[in-house]
Parts: structure tokens; sequence; C-alpha cells
């Protein structure tokens, strides 16, 4: 056999085992992303793609210079990626710790906050379509006995993405708990301990010693929980068809409540613009290749061990 | 311990589990009442103002769902696809462990980062090229054209492999002297030296796909080969909204999962916090 192609026996095992996933690797990743790389360059025909015309960055330019609904669910997923950020870090964190010295019932307060994480999002997400409902809904009965103005939550334009960011939130709270409870029980116990022969209270340990401890898993998880909020689908979708009548598409009312994802499927699957919809969903792609990227690099120093 | 010291103590337990009653009863309320309204009759459900228990108590909801809407059917849909997509998960996750730490060939590291960087790459990216590719080779409407995008886990090869990296490289020189064949050592050594990585991968593929709402969505038209989140979201597609189904409908796909989690709670929250894996 000549050299440069030769196939050691040894190495036939491995190629029987990668080539299969390799394949798989290259028509359900590689060659769909890079389609759509294409696409967003071009103008897409519908009737047959091969005729598409290079058209350059057109698709961006326009997006960005005309086009509202980008407008809107660009601001619209930045909103939800901070103010999702911003509850689940924190509020998880106050959780952890107050579960962290408990006696007793930790195991039942966990399973309390952990269920949510476990349901399928599009499950809760109808579940609380309902609970937000102006006229019997749970909430509005809650704002009522305490004294408070009932809302139209999702079929309101200013309110919809807030009630869908919320219920993200609510069922994305247990993850952070226990992921920031299990960090808080395996911080090595001589630095509380010396901090509490020091004189120091409760509440400076928290904040002087535990967190930043703890600094390194309070990073990692919110870039983890910025990159998974940033292309989440399923709440808008199935949260946001009831506003303002609008009928069959989600996003409602009116398309005050799109974000990015939901963009990419409403120009893709409705409107039939393939080529509008993978320009929203490279640039998509750019943003979470550099948050990823920044995650790997903050997991580094664990490896390094 | 002095007093009080004593008495510090049990103050602030009492006050840590005052804070996290109130928590849980953020977590625990909305199921309550999706559970509470499942049992009341279609007009109980819309009265206003709402009732917190039953006045009528009935399990004609239940009934409608599953005999007049089929929801048996997408039941066993998202069985079928789960399992299917679990299985081919554990296997490719497995096989690719063990050929990444346990030979040695040329590209091994390029290939593994390619495989990894799958992650990179968000499903909206993805979605409408292989939605039309795999509408164009025929398999809309199709358990395969459900399971095969989803079937390989880039997190699950990565996960396994960091699980196989402690298994002894002298174990598989001792089995590979014996002559034993490369598949006898994936099953007999690598798989039982890894199951706890294999299995972990295999609860969290399986709800993972079981929750799955936006392949099936771009895949399936058929109303028979909905899966279970297909078919409680289009629940919510009507004009007029039944809220007596989506409420009995969100209750039956959290059931399962609520009664895996009660039995398994110690072994999922190991998983989790070992992995950070996603659900």
């Amino acid at each position: 056999m000549a050299t440069g192609l030769l196939i050691k026996r040894k190495d036939l095992f491995p190629i029987a085992v990668l080539a299969p996933i390799a394949v798989w690797y290259i028509l359900f990743m590689y060659y769909p992303m890079g389609y759509s790389i294409w696409s967003s360059l071009h103008l897409w025909v519908v009737e047959n793609p091969a005729k598409s015309t290079f058209v350059g960055l057109k698709n961006y330019i326009d997006m960005f210079t005309t086009d509202p609904r980008f407008k809107k669910a660009l601001l619209n997923t930045i909103i939800y990626v901070i103010t999702k950020s911003a509850v689940v870090i924190p509020f998880g964190l106050l959780l952890a710790s107050l579960l962290e010295r408990l006696k007793r019932g930790q195991k039942f307060y966990i399973f309390a906050v952990f269920l949510p994480a476990l349901c399928s999002a599009t499950a809760i997400g109808i579940l609380f379509t309902y609970l937000y409902q102006p006229r019997f809904g749970l909430f509005n009965e809650i704002l009522k006995i305490l004294g408070l103005q009932p809302q139209p939550f999702l079929s309101s334009s200013k309110q919809a993405i807030f009630c869908v960011i919320f219920t993200d939130a609510w069922q994305y709270m247990g993850l952070t708990t226990i992921i920031f409870f299990a960090g808080l029980m395996n911080l090595p116990a001589v630095f509380v301990e010396a901090a509490r022969v020091d004189g120091a209270g409760p509440l400076r340990t928290f904040f002087q010693i535990k967190i930043p401890l703890l600094g390194h898993t309070i990073l990692f998880l919110t870039v983890y929980t910025m990159i998974n909020a940033f292309q989440f689908f399923d709440f808008i979708f199935v949260m946001t068809s009831t506003g303002g009548g609008t009928g069959g598409a989600a996003g409602g009312p009116g398309y005050s409540s799109y974000i990015l994802s939901l963009l990419v499927y409403n120009e893709g699957m409705l409107r039939l613009q393939i080529d509008k919809a993978t320009s929203v969903a490279t640039i998509m792609l750019l943003i979470v290749m550099a948050l990823t990227l920044l995650q790997f690099k903050l997991l580094r120093p664990k490896w390094e061990y | 311990m002095g007093k009080g010291m004593k008495k510090r103590v049990f103050a602030g337990q009492t006050a840590r589990h005052f804070v996290l009653i109130l928590a849980s009863l953020i977590f625990v309320m909305p199921f309550l009442w999706m559970f509470l309204s499942s049992f009341k009759p279609a007009l109980e459900i819309i009265k206003i103002p709402p009732t917190f228990f039953p006045e009528k108590f009935t399990l004609n909801n239940y009934k409608t769902i599953f005999e007049r809407l089929h929801f048996w059917r997408y039941f066993l849909n998202s069985i079928v696809v789960s399992l299917a997509v679990t299985t081919v998960a554990m296997f490719t996750s497995s096989l690719a462990g063990f050929v990444f730490t346990k030979f040695d060939f040329p590209g091994r590291e390029l290939i593994f980062i390619i495989f990894l960087a799958g992650l990179m790459i968000p499903f909206a990216v993805i979605v409408l090229p292989m939605y039309l590719f795999v509408s164009k080779i025929g398999l809309q409407n199709t358990y395969l054209g459900m399971v095969l995008p989803l079937c390989v886990s880039p997190f699950g090869i990565f996960l396994v492999r960091q699980f196989m990296e402690g298994i002894p490289m002298e174990m598989i020189e001792a089995a590979r002297i014996d002559g034993a064949s490369n598949m006898w050592i994936y099953f007999r050594i690598m798989i039982p030296l890894s199951s706890a990585g294999i299995g972990g991968v295999g609860v969290f593929t399986f709800l993972w796909t079981w929750n799955q709402l936006w392949w099936p969505l771009m895949i399936i038209s058929k109303q028979d080969m909905r899966t279970l989140p297909l078919a409680i979201a289009a629940l919510t597609f009507q004009h007029a909204k039944r809220y007596d189904m989506i409420v009995t409908g969100a209750a039956i796909a959290i059931v399962p999962v609520m009664l895996v989690f009660a039995f398994a709670q110690r072994r999922l929250i190991k998983g989790v916090t070992l992995t950070g894996m996603k659900i």
C-alpha cells in the first residue's frame, strides 16, 4: 500500500466508530450552519434555492436599517438576557444560602424549588397563560386580594415580554439554586471557620468569604444563563400567541414580544423569507460563539489543577 | 454551646424556614392551582371570581383529553421518540468516549474539538436548513425525521469522555494481551466503569428529548404524529382558548416528571451539580 494512504489495522476501530458520528455532524450541524451563512448572503429563491443571487451583506444592512421587527427583537432579547440573569443569579444564591445552614427539611425545599426546572417549558408556558389570564387567572386574583389593580399581563404590549421572562426565571431558578447550594457545601470549611474565630458575623462571612470563594461559580453560571436565555424559544412561542387577537403567530400583541429566536421562526416558516431569517440566525451564531468561548475560558482554571 | 447561643440558632433556623416556606409557595402554588383546576368542569374554570377548590369535582377533562383529543397517542409518540434518541445518544457518547480516551490516532484532538464545538451552535442557526433538508429526503411526519437530528449529543460525548479518562490504560492493555476484542473491552470494561456518566447522559437526554418543542414543531404537521409538547402547544393555537383543556394538558405533561423526580431526587440533583448538565 502507498505510505500516504496507509490505514493501520489498529485505526480501523476508531474510524468505524467516528465515521458515522462525523457524518451526522456534517449533515445535522455543519452543513445546516454553512447553509444558513450562505443563504444569509443571498437573495433566496423559494422555488429553486440554487438560483439564488449573491447580494453580499444586503440582508444584514436591511435588517439593521429598515426592519422594525428586528430592532424590537434585538432589544427584547437584550432585555430578556439581562433581566433573567439579574433575577436567577442573586435569588438563586439567596435561596441556596438559606438552605445551606438548614438542619431539617432541605430535601422538601429543594424538591419544591427544583421541580419546575425539570418540567417542559411548553407545559409551564401554557400553564402560565392560564395563570396570567386577565379575568379569571390566579395572578389577578392575588393582586385583588392584596388590594392592587388587576393587570392585562400577556395581552398588553408593554407587559407581555416581562411576563414571559418572569415565567422563564421562575422555572430556571431551581437550577441556579442547587448549583450554588452544591458550591456552598463544597467550600473549604477552614476559611469559614477562620472568619468565625476572628469574630465575623454571618453576613460578613457571606459577603467577604463565601461570595469571593464562589466567584468562579457565579461568573460561570451567569455566562451559562446568558447563553441559554439568548436563544430560548419555547416560552415565547407558546405564551405570546395570546395577545391582541393576532391569531396564529406568536410574538404578540403585534410584534411587541418578538425575540431573535422567534424572529427566525416567523420569518422562515410563516413568511418563507429564508434569507432574512438566516441573517438573524447568523448574528445569533456570532454572539453565542463569543459567549461560549468566554465560558470555556472561565472553565479553564478548574482544569489546570 | 451556651443557652443564649442555642436560642439564637433556634431563632435563625425558624427565620430561615419562614422565608423558605414563602419561597416554596411561589414555586408550588402554580402546580397546586393547575391540579385543582384540572378537576373543575369547563364552566367553573372560567368563573369570575375563580374558585380555589373545585365546587364540582370531575374527571371529565382527563377523559376528554385522552379519548377525544387522542392524548394517549401523543404520549406514545413522545415515549417512542425519547427512548430512541436516548438509546442512540448513549451508544454514540460511550463509543466516542472509548475511542477518544483509549486509542491514539492522528487528528484525535482536532476531531474532538470539532465535535465539542457543536455546543456553540444555537438551534436557531441550523433549524431552517435542517427543515429543508429533512423534508427533501422525505422524512416529514416520521419518527425517523424527529429522531435523527437529535440523536447525537455533543455534551454527552464530552461528559462520557471525562468519565472514561479515569479508567487506567493498563486494564485495556491487559485485556488486549488476553486476546479481548475492542467490543468486548467496550462492553465489559468501559461501560461498567463509566456507568454513572453514561446513566447521567441517558436520564438527561431523555428529559431533554421529552421536553423538545421546536424540532417536532418544524417537522410534524400530521396530528397523529404529534409529540406531547407539540400537542399541548397546539391547545393554545386556537383563537378561543379552552382553558380546561390547557390546564389538563399541562398536568398530563408534568405528572410523569414529578413522579420520576420524587423517586430519583437525590440522583438527579447529584447529576446536575456534578455535571452542570442543562436539561
